[in-house]
């Protein structure tokens, strides 16, 4: 039998990152149980990391909250709501939330949401912007319709190029750019991104997107837009002020690595897009105790864009030797996927955990993490050190 | 309410956001005073306390006029100076 943990590191909100004014603390906002604050208006909210032991499904009152602009509405009636469908398409749309739940076959996926910007707080050299630790991410059960059926029902015209997605929230100023986003017209016809109205069987939380998310599988959350009511089918690329969140921000440098030498900058930029293959150990935190010569059963989660996961390997030497994981039954391959490990430790003293994913397109996860301006798609192996008593 | 009316007939879904309690450090700076006029208009000021630590003053300098070239933030010039020499002293 698996012996329990003998201690676990004081709960740190900050989780091993630093911040100019102190450490975050735990907040409650509406529909959620105690999250760590990024900040407060808008709402951004992180998942404290222990949840993601709890189950490879993330509950809705734990899931994290990311906005942009803090002109959002507080209260959606929806008697009065409306997701419109314009553009280059033969017949556009406005529906309430029962027709587009009639209009089509309803589905359901299972899909990890991760921030493009989870663990930007591990930067180095640091980078402005969101000091998250690794909680910017979660894996639920959506429930909607496909976006290429309700698409379908509009009829996309046969020049066009691109989907613009907007949701309810603006910005505070005119001047500042609303948020917007746009998927090429042969994604937003692919099977996979779907409108969904529920999270793990119940309506949307509030402050997830509450009554419409767009959800993109495989694809970072910035793409995720939340009470979205607004799609336009556009015969051009979309382009000017309200671009700008798919034109200048959220742009990786565009190359093979997408990364820059630490400190620089990157010639040429190009759109975030899919997720990199990831896992983490969530059973043991940094700084843990761990019993020696018992066996421990050491748990996790692993991900990648879909492609599929190949291998989870662990080291619990500090990399120098590898042992493959056992992977548990698969929601689909969008999710995260557990990953377990019974290993029994030697020797007293301080040890080093790893954990290592591989995907079926042959991407490994990197020793070394590589770097980016914008603090962006941070995907190398983790390490936990622990000490063994 | 009852449980299985159908959506349309429910209630409007209504959250009510808890108070915002950030604040800028005080300080003899004249960047504290506009900073406290400028940087409350779109957003919190914990977007500036979760920062990083130790950023330098070019590097406070700069996200202040990212401000105003990304965001329209009405900055002038000696704005983004003062402000930015204020941050880069307090953080
Ligand atoms: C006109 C609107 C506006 C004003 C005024 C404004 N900001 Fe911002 N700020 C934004 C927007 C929009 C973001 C991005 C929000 C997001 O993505 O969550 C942002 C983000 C930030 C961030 C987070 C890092 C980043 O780059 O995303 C910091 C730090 C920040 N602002 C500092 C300031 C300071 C300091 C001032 C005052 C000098 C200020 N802001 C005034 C609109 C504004």
């Amino acid at each position: 039998l698996a012996a329990p943990l003998i201690s676990r590191a004081a709960q740190d909100t900050g989780e091993g990152v630093t911040f100019a004014g102190g450490e975050r603390p735990l907040v409650q906002f509406p529909g959620k149980r105690k999250l760590i604050l990024v900040h407060s208006r808008p709402p951004h909210l992180e998942t404290p990391f222990n949840t993601f032991n709890e189950s490879v499904i993330t509950a809705n009152d734990a899931f994290y909250v990311r906005y942009h602009l803090a002109n959002f509405p507080t209260t959606i009636d929806l008697a009065e709501y409306r997701l419109n469908i314009t553009g280059a398409v033969k017949k556009p749309l406005s529906l309430s939330l029962d027709e587009l739940k009639s209009i089509v076959e309803q589905v359901e996926l299972v899909a990890v949401n991760q921030c493009s910007g989870n663990s930007r707080g591990y930067s180095s050299p640091r980078v402005f912007g969101a000091q998250l630790s690794n909680g910017a991410m979660g894996n639920a059960r959506w429930t909607g319709v496909s976006l290429k059926a309700v698409l379908e029902k509009a009829g996309v015209l046969s020049d066009a190029k691109q989907v613009v997605f907007n949701g309810l929230d603006k910005p505070v100023l005119p001047t500042t750019p609303d948020f917007h986003k746009t998927l090429d017209i042969e994604h937003a016809l692919s099977p996979e991104p779907m409108l969904a109205w529920a999270m793990n069987g119940e309506d949307l939380p509030f402050l997830n997107g509450y009554p419409l998310k767009l959800i993109v599988p495989g694809y970072f959350g910035t793409y995720w837009v939340k009470h979205l009511s607004d799609i336009v089918v556009l015969d051009h690329a979309y382009e000017g002020h309200d671009a700008f969140f798919m034109s200048k921000a959220y742009h990786l440098p565009d190359n093979d690595c997408m990364c820059v030498a630490p400190g620089t900058a990157a010639d040429k930029t190009r759109p975030i897009s899919s997720l990199p293959v990831r896992s983490f150990i969530t059973s043991v935190m940094a700084g843990d105790q761990l019993p020696v010569n018992r066996s421990v059963e050491l748990k996790g989660i692993a991900f990648d864009s879909g492609e599929g996961l190949k291998s989870v390997d662990v080291s619990v030497d500090g990399g120098q030797t590898w042992k493959a994981t056992t992977l548990s039954e698969s929601l689909g391959r969008f999710s995260f996927r557990e990953w377990k490990l019974d290993t029994t430790f030697r020797q007293k003293g301080n040890a080093v955990l790893m954990v290592r994913a591989g995907n079926n397109k042959g991407e490994v996860q990197p020793v070394k993490a590589d770097w980016n301006p914008g603090g962006y798609r941070r995907h190398a192996i983790e390490t936990t050190p622990v000490t063994i008593v | 309410f009852l449980a299985t009316s159908s959506q349309s007939l429910a209630a409007p879904n209504q959250i009510k956001l808890p108070p915002e309690t950030a604040k800028l450090p005080v300080s003899d700076l004249p960047g504290y005073n506009l900073a406290t006029q400028k940087c409350m208009i779109c957003h919190s000021v914990d977007y500036i306390q979760y920062q990083p630590p130790g950023m330098s003053q070019a590097q406070w300098t700069a996200e202040v006029a990212k401000m105003e070239h990304s965001y329209g933030a009405s900055l002038s010039k000696a704005d983004i100076k003062s402000i930015g020499a204020y941050l880069a002293v307090v953080y």
